[in-house]
């Protein structure tokens, strides 16, 4: 069995108008593979992201992480999954304005028991310089980098990244990449991104295309190429 | 198009627009009720007075009252009606009840239920103890026959308006307190003169009562009957006596021409007989003496007033301070539209008006909904909670003031809001249209000590830094909270200090256990009098106690002297005389007087300073005040024996004896007051109870006080968490996803506002006691000295209750929190 494996999945919204955000999708992600999500805005990238990461509940089918049923979690359950297994990284970095970065990073770090050692983390995303700075303080892709750290002390099953490089410029986001690119294949954490960059995509062990809210089709790279050597 | 947007904002941030109405609507009704508290309940004493024609003076003659009375009196030109009638103070089993002649004219009663009486066997009757059809059976005291009848059948139950409260004060028999009373026909009296006089004051509008108007034209008045009573009093003296002297004239002539020892026998009977008649005495009273709960009132009228200056200027802060939150909140949050709207070339004046439309709407309906509510339904609950029996209440609506306020508070919202306006304004339309660049974090003065800083855990840290963040916001959570215990303290405070009082009067001051008041002066207990007390009380002090007018060269103010007949040890077991410095006992000696302290505090006198005090027939004395001594109810000068017979120039006579009881209260009163020897019997504990009956409406105004308190603490701690939530919102979801619990982004959020919530509590119980000094010394008046001093209870109730107030409000707050939707938060640039 796939480390992730989504079958059939359904999420619809209800409220004055029914939405079906995403229906009949299926697919499976390798442990510590690099997976994009490649999509137009409004095919339900997102929606897909947030039912793996235990933020929003599905309407039907399966959804099995490290053997577990997600989709069947209460609420409590969830809290517990996000806390120990689930990284985040976001658009809009998100960091808690009246932090240090080395204290964002520790915010995240008090709550596992199996927690890097935040200091470490931030050298390795290459702000050992800038820790003790406010997030108003950093650039965009600075904070960016705190995020990234701040989602990885945790030490997690899956850093999910809802596209880490929308507000960033294309050399910036690059190292970005990198950066997800390093910590997948160093640290073997299983890394999804979403984004609507198809250039990301090169770099990526697989990638999985979304149309209408549905699996479009997924490609393999057995040779993925670096992002280093990507073409922006 | 700018109102239609307007339009559309308040449907659509109707919560906000809901709270803006709120704030508005508690602080008017808080401040309209407590304005219109006093008037409105001071309006309803005023109609009723005027409805039942309540007297304004009364007079009783020691000899009886005549027509020639009645008619001299209404000679003068200040009267308007003058009324003989009568009363009696007669026992319903062992209980002392008043009998009352109907009156059609003045004192009108207020018929409750059932009909008017027809024949000398019916009467009306107290409608708080009796019913219709109830038997009513009396016993004159001494065997006296002054009413035909004594039964009774209750044809009609009345409240009358000489009873206006529900303590109906003392009377001259039974155990000395008067329970009830009742009204029968005036024939049924078998006097033949009356026994008393009503007069009512020709009176224009600016008499209302407790009026310094009113208080005038009665002194006036009174002064006026001083000079008729001197006349009718003599007149009254000669009538009874005339032909006895007549006789005895006769008698002694007889006697002298030829000697006889019947002539003898018949003129001393005679003489007795004369002698016997008595002294002729007017006393005059006034509303303050002859209508029950006048004074108490006119006491808690002020109570409220003081609280209608103070409480109102707390509100107007908080209601200033939150709005003005909401609608920066709200300005600095539409930014962006302002910036659309300014680049489309809209004047900012018209951009202001379109905010100003949208806060006056709401206060002018939040003004006016406070305003009925306060007038309507909190100035009655607060009159239900004055003990009085009095009409209900039909509050006014008050125009001028519903103005003035309203005017007030819109030019406060305008001022709010124009300036938050011009802020924003100050900004170029590009940059308003970017969003605004984050709050930096800042490292705070504490991290620098870093031996503490480094100490600290992380989510302490986080804490503190908060709270050097949102500086506005911490604040106004100081001042709620501050606030609201503030309220809650002075509320208990102000008990403690009037409760306090009786307490240390009665126990401390005062120990002895009644007090006697003799019919005779006596230079020592007679032997038929020791008879009498015999078995009933133990260690007679003898001692005489008399009304004197403390003069100084800055006030004068009315003082007992109590003068002893020995300082033995009894009389310094039943009275403490502390000086006011060491707290040390008094010997008292034969060159100085001890003053308690509010005659010394009112008329600026020192030990060693000299006091001048005037008797009721004018007569002045000088004397030299050794020391200020402790008291607290009343005011009296204590004067050795020796010192007095000097000064006065008389002998010394005890009027009444102070002693401890020795048989059960209402055996006591029964025995002596049957003995004829004795005018009254008062007991200590009564005079407690009396003291603490007067201040129960107390209580109530205790209860609304925490009700404001739990309103303020309640609306603002609501109002500014959920700001916090909705201003934090991106901050809280980052928690959530995070995987934080519920409870751990409860505590997160919650930490910083109850620590200031602890802050707010101190800085309250800081300030209450400055304010309750203030307060208290506005309260007190010549005849009570309240204390100073709160209760470590009170601090501890107030705090209490404050805390709970605001782990309620956490906990209401709470459901908000868990709501909130992460992805959304997350996803959106704001």
């Amino acid at each position: 069995m796939a480390f992730i494996e989504f079958k059939n999945v359904r999420k619809e919204y209800v409220g004055e108008v029914r939405v079906l955000a995403v229906d009949k999708c299926s697919f499976e992600i390798e442990k510590g593979e690099l997976v994009v999500v490649l999509g137009q805005s409004g095919a339900g990238k997102t929606t897909i992201l947030n039912m793996l990461g235990g933020m929003d509940f599905s309407t039907s089918g399966h959804i099995v992480v490290d053997g577990k049923r997600i989709d069947q979690m209460k609420k409590k359950e969830l809290v517990s999954y996000r806390r120990h297994d689930i990284g985040f990284v976001f658009q809009f970095y998100n960091l808690i304005p009246n932090l240090t970065a080395l204290e964002n990073v520790e915010l995240a770090c008090e709550l596992c028991s199996n927690a890097l050692d935040p200091k470490v983390v931030l050298k390795q995303v290459g702000l050992e310089k800038r820790m003790n700075n406010f997030p108003a303080q950093l650039s965009g892709g600075e904070q960016q980098r705190v995020a990234i750290a701040r989602a990885i002390a945790k030490n997690p099953k899956i850093l999910l990244c809802d596209e880490p490089t929308g507000a960033l410029d294309s050399k910036t986001g690059q190292k970005v990449i990198e950066l997800l690119e390093d910590t997948c294949r160093n640290m073997g954490i299983t890394t999804v991104v979403i984004t609507h960059n198809a250039m990301i995509a090169e770099i990526a062990d697989k990638v999985i295309h979304i149309k209408n809210g549905t699996v479009d089709h997924i490609d393999l790279h057995s040779k993925p190429k670096k992002a280093k050597d990507m073409v922006w | 198009m700018l109102f239609k947007n307007t339009l559309r904002k308040i449907k659509k941030s109707f919560g906000r627009y809901a709270s803006l109405i709120v704030i508005v609507f508690i602080g008017t009704a808080i401040f309209t009720s407590l304005q219109l508290c006093t008037p409105n309940i001071k309006e309803v004493q005023q109609d009723y007075y005027d409805d039942t024609n309540l007297m304004d003076l009364k007079i009783n003659g020691t000899l009886g009252l005549t027509d020639t009375d009645v008619n001299d009196l209404k000679q003068l030109d200040q009267v308007d009606q003058v009324v003989g009638s009568y009363s009696k103070e007669v026992l319903d089993g062992s209980h002392a009840m008043k009998v009352h002649a109907i009156e059609d004219d003045i004192n009108r009663l207020d018929l409750v239920d059932g009909k008017m009486p027809t024949n000398d066997e019916e009467c009306l009757a107290d409608a708080s103890y009796y019913q219709v059809g109830d038997i009513i059976t009396i016993t004159e005291p001494n065997h006296e026959n002054d009413l035909k009848t004594h039964r009774f059948k209750v044809t009609g139950t009345v409240y009358s308006p000489l009873y206006t409260g529900t303590n109906y004060g003392s009377s001259q028999i039974g155990d000395g307190t008067l329970y009830s009373y009742m009204f029968v026909l005036k024939d049924t009296f078998q006097y033949d003169v009356y026994t008393e006089i009503y007069i009512t004051l020709k009176q224009s509008s600016d008499d209302m009562i407790y009026s310094s108007n009113y208080k005038d034209n009665i002194e006036q008045l009174k002064k006026e009957i001083e000079k008729v009573s001197e006349k009718a009093e003599k007149r009254r003296y000669d009538e009874l006596t005339e032909d006895m002297v007549l006789q005895l004239e006769q008698l002694k002539q007889a006697n002298q021409m030829m000697p006889n020892p019947i002539y003898q026998q018949n003129i001393e009977a005679l003489e007795s007989a004369i002698d016997q008649v008595g002294e002729s005495k007017w006393h005059i009273f006034d509303r303050y003496d002859s209508v029950i709960s006048y004074k108490i009132l006119e006491m808690q009228y002020d109570e409220v007033q003081i609280l209608a200056n103070i409480v109102p200027f707390f509100f107007f802060i908080v209601v200033l301070l939150m709005t003005s939150n909401t609608m920066t909140r709200m300005i600095t949050e539409e930014r962006s539209e302002m910036g659309a709207m300014t680049s489309i070339g809209i004047s900012n004046r018209r951009i202001i008006n379109h905010y100003v439309i949208y806060i006056l709407s709401s206060t002018v309906v939040g003004t006016l909904l406070g305003f009925l509510f306060g007038n309507y339904v909190l100035t009655p609950l607060f009159y239900s909670c004055f003990p009085v029996h009095m009409p209900e209440m039909h509050s006014t609506f008050h125009f001028g003031l519903f103005i003035i306020l309203l005017i007030f508070v819109q030019a406060l919202m305008m001022t709010v809001t124009i300036y938050s306006c011009l802020k924003v304004f100050r900004q170029s339309p590009a940059n308003l249209l970017r969003p605004p660049a984050p709050k930096s974090g800042k490292k705070i003065i504490l991290e620098k000590i870093h031996i503490l800083w480094n100490h600290l855990s992380f989510s302490w840290k986080i804490t503190i830094r908060n709270i050097f963040r949102y500086k506005k916001r911490v604040f106004m959570t100081l001042v709620g909270t501050a606030g609201c215990t503030f309220l809650i303290l002075i509320g208990f405070g102000i008990q403690d200090s009037i409760e306090g009082v009786g307490k240390k009067q009665y126990t401390d001051v005062l120990r002895y256990e009644n007090m006697i008041v003799l019919k005779n002066n006596m230079s020592d207990i007679s032997t038929s009098l020791d008879t009498v007390l015999k078995d009933q009380v133990k260690d007679p002090v003898l001692l005489n106690q008399t009304h004197f007018k403390v003069h100084t060269t800055t006030d004068d103010m009315d003082a007992y002297v109590i003068v002893p007949k020995e300082d033995n040890s009894n009389f310094y077991k039943y009275f403490a005389i502390k000086s006011n410095q060491d707290g040390k006992t008094k010997k008292l000696n034969n060159n100085q007087v001890y003053v308690t302290t509010q005659i010394a505090r009112r008329c600026d006198i020192e030990a060693g300073d000299k006091i001048t005090l005037e008797d009721s027939d004018g007569n002045t004395y000088q004397v030299v005040v050794g020391d200020i001594i402790e008291n607290y109810v009343s005011n009296y000068i204590y004067m050795d024996r020796s010192l007095y017979e000097n000064t006065m120039k008389e002998e010394w006579t005890g009027n009444m004896i102070v002693s401890q009881n020795d048989n059960s209260k209402k055996q006591i009163a029964n025995h002596l007051l049957d003995s004829g020897e004795v005018l009254s019997v008062q007991f200590s504990d009564d005079l407690l109870e009396d003291v603490n009956g007067g201040i129960s409406g107390l209580e109530n105004v205790i209860v609304v006080l925490i009700l404001i308190a739990s309103l303020l603490a309640f609306s603002v701690l609501y109002n500014l968490t959920s700001i916090n939530i909705s201003e934090r919102i991106r901050e809280i979801s980052t928690l959530k996803v995070l995987g934080y619990t519920d409870l751990e982004t409860r505590r997160y959020i919650y930490r910083e506002t109850l620590i200031m919530v602890v802050f707010g509590i101190a800085l309250g119980l800081f300030l209450t006691p400055f304010a309750h000094h203030y307060i208290v010394n506005l309260l007190q008046n010549d005849e009570t000295l309240l204390l100073e001093q709160i209760e470590l209870s009170s601090y501890i109730y107030a705090s209490l209750i404050t805390f709970i107030f605001a782990v309620i409000m956490q906990y209401v707050t709470h459901f908000k929190l868990r709501k909130v939707d992460m992805i959304e938060a997350l996803k959106s640039v704001d």
